[in-house]
């Protein structure tokens, strides 16, 4: 298999397999278990979460 | 079902389709510059996948297309979702989406530019620049946290590297462009040079539009300017069509024809679920039909044209095919004659020798019968080494190696000698051979003497032959007005038809009436004639009142300056 044949396949299974992974893994966490950090008033935001910098 | 099990709603909308949308909440922009730009990208992409799966600018397309397709839906997700879980889904969603249109629209780009793949360095180096969005992706560096009041998340550092990256690319595809332009690149003609430019243009500014509203939208908050990043695909498209129908881009001239209809039928047909008023419905119904039949006549029509392209290039081949044979066998042919006239002609000369040497009586006298017979032998031979003489000359000229030695002389005393030697042949027939010069001023040509004697030859010749009783005139006059000098052959013969006349100078060609004064000759005489004398930048023609009403030959050359 040449270098370029493996870089080729590489970049497929990064690029499709990011897509699946994160598809399935955000809808696992984020939709079936509703795991996140949310809050409804900027007093609510969680302590551990440093506003300021974003 | 998912509506009952997500238990955070956004606190600005309130469920209706499904339990888990509401349309009110989006503006009534959205659906018509999202779903119908989305559906018309997706479309022509799989036209274009479809008519070679296995083309690379083919599959990068429709990859963007599809990268595009799936980031509208869920940023039209975005906006109609209420439960908070389906929001941040499609937010976690986003970044990646946003990559894969740079990467794709990059690569596209390149792949249709250079006719090549990226080479392993150039994709090592994306992918280095890539990698920290595919490593921190699943991060708070993506999402940080979200906003259940405004129904938003709120975007980490990592799309801040994004702005960079997609900065990155347009510069790219800047300097690609201008690469292109200044013919650093090799490109295979002018038009594809052309259709380079436009296309990397297209993506640069698809690009800039689409970055720059979601980077606007996203960094003030007004999401309402997202609204106008799709406009930059449609313009990506646009200039996509002129190139497909414009340079046949992807030979798809009928499949971005149907994509084309397709995609404004869907989109008129997506009207009656928006329009409210029964008048808005029987005007939509009414722009539909007219779609579907404008459509139907259209793609019709691009089938035809496409049919008959596709004839005229067939049949080109084949001609061309055929001609190349023709040529060959034309070659071989000359080829063949050459050899065989050559073997013919050295014993020839050896029968011509001796049967001349034996009616002289070199030999010894013979009986009055004997002599007879050797003076058919030496007659015929003479007849023989004419018509060789004849092969072989077209056999020269049609290979191009005859040669003219050209050389500057007085056409009027060459004829005249000429006429003195032909004299005694023609009285000897009972013929009255005349030349007479009606030239005003000096007759000098450049020509090959040789060749251009035996070319008036051949035609006094000839007029001898065709010529039963009477006379045969040969003027030389000239032009000075048009610089040119003329040789008039004029006899008393049996004439020709108009049709004889146009085509007597073919090759193999003999007047009909030919054979009933003279039954030797080739045909080629003529032939052989005007060409040298066209080598020679000279003309010849013929004409005739009618058969029995004799004929005029006329022999047209420049004058020398």
């Amino acid at each position: 298999m040449t270098l370029k044949k493996i870089i080729d396949v590489s970049l497929i299974v990064v690029l499709g397999g990011l897509f699946l992974l994160t598809t399935v893994v955000s809808w696992y966490r984020l939709v079936v278990h509703e795991d996140f950090t949310y809050f409804t008033s900027e007093e609510d935001v969680p302590d551990r979460f440093d506003f300021s910098t974003y | 079902m998912l509506s009952e099990t997500l238990q955070l709603a956004c606190t600005d909308a309130t469920p209706q389709f499904f339990g888990l949308f509401d349309t009110s909440v989006a503006p009534p922009l959205l659906f018509y510059a999202y779903i119908p730009i989305a559906l018309i990208s997706l479309v022509v992409g799989i036209f274009i996948f479809i008519k070679d799966v296995k083309g690379r600018s083919n599959r990068l397309f429709f990859l963007l297309a599809a990268s595009f397709t799936l980031f509208i839906f869920n940023e039209t997700q975005l906006w109609i979702s209420v439960p908070a879980a389906l929001v941040y889904f499609g937010w976690s969603l986003s970044l990646l989406l946003l990559l894969y249109i740079h990467f794709f629209s990059f690569y596209f780009a390149y792949s249709f530019v250079y006719g090549r793949d990226m080479t392993p360095f150039v994709k090592v180096v994306i992918f280095c620049i890539a990698s920290p969005v595919i490593l921190l992706l699943p991060t708070k560096f993506n999402v940080s946290i979200f906003d259940l009041d405004a129904c938003e998340g709120i975007t980490g550092g990592l799309w801040y590297y994004y702005y960079f990256v997609s900065c990155l690319t347009v510069t790219a595809l800047i300097g690609l462009t201008l690469t292109t332009i200044f013919h650093r690149i090799k490109v295979q003609d002018r038009s594809s040079k052309k259709q380079s430019v436009y296309l990397l243009v297209a993506t640069a500014v698809f690009l800039t539009i689409f970055s720059a509203s979601y980077s606007f939208g996203e960094i003030t908050g007004a999401f309402e300017i997202n609204l106008v990043g799709p406009i930059g695909m449609l313009f990506f498209i646009g200039v996509l069509a002129y190139l497909i129908v414009q340079y046949q881009a992807f030979d798809i001239k009928l499949a971005a024809t149907q994509a084309l209809v397709a995609t404004l039928i869907i989109i008129i047909g997506s009207q009656f679920f928006f329009v409210e008023s029964s008048v808005n419905q029987v005007l939509v119904g009414v722009t539909f039909t007219i779609a579907c039949i404008g459509g139907y006549f259209l793609v019709k029509s691009v089938m035809r044209e496409i049919k008959q392209r596709e004839q005229i290039e067939r049949l080109a081949k084949d001609l061309a095919k055929a001609n190349k044979r023709l040529r060959e066998l034309d070659q071989l042919k000359t080829e063949f004659v050459s050899i065989a006239s050559h073997q013919l002609r050295s014993p020839l000369t050896a029968i011509r020798g001796y049967a001349s040497m034996l009616v002289d009586g070199d030999f010894g006298t013979f009986p009055e019968k004997a002599r007879d017979a050797l003076m058919r032998i030496d007659e015929s031979s003479r007849f023989m080494a004419i018509s060789i003489d004849d092969f072989l000359n077209v056999s020269r000229i049609e290979s191009g190696s005859m040669k003219y030695e050209i050389s500057n002389f007085s056409l009027a005393d060459e004829i005249s000698r000429l006429v003195d030697d032909l004299r005694p042949a023609a009285v000897k027939r009972g013929l009255v051979l005349t030349y007479s010069s009606k030239a005003e001023t000096d007759t000098h040509v450049s020509a090959d003497v040789g060749k251009l004697r035996q070319v008036v030859q051949n035609v006094i010749d000839n007029a001898m032959k065709y010529t039963p009783k009477g006379k045969i005139t040969v003027t030389v006059a000239d032009d000075a007005k048009a610089k040119k000098v003329r040789i008039i052959v004029q006899d008393t013969g049996i004439g020709m038809s108009e049709e004889t006349a146009a085509k007597l100078f073919g090759k193999f060609v003999r007047a009909s009436n030919a054979n009933t004064v003279n039954v030797h000759g080739t045909g080629l005489g003529l032939y052989l004639a005007k060409q040298m004398l066209e080598a020679m930048h000279g003309t010849i023609t013929a004409s005739s009142e009618g058969d029995g009403k004799g004929s005029t030959f006329t022999i047209e050359l420049p004058l020398a300056h």
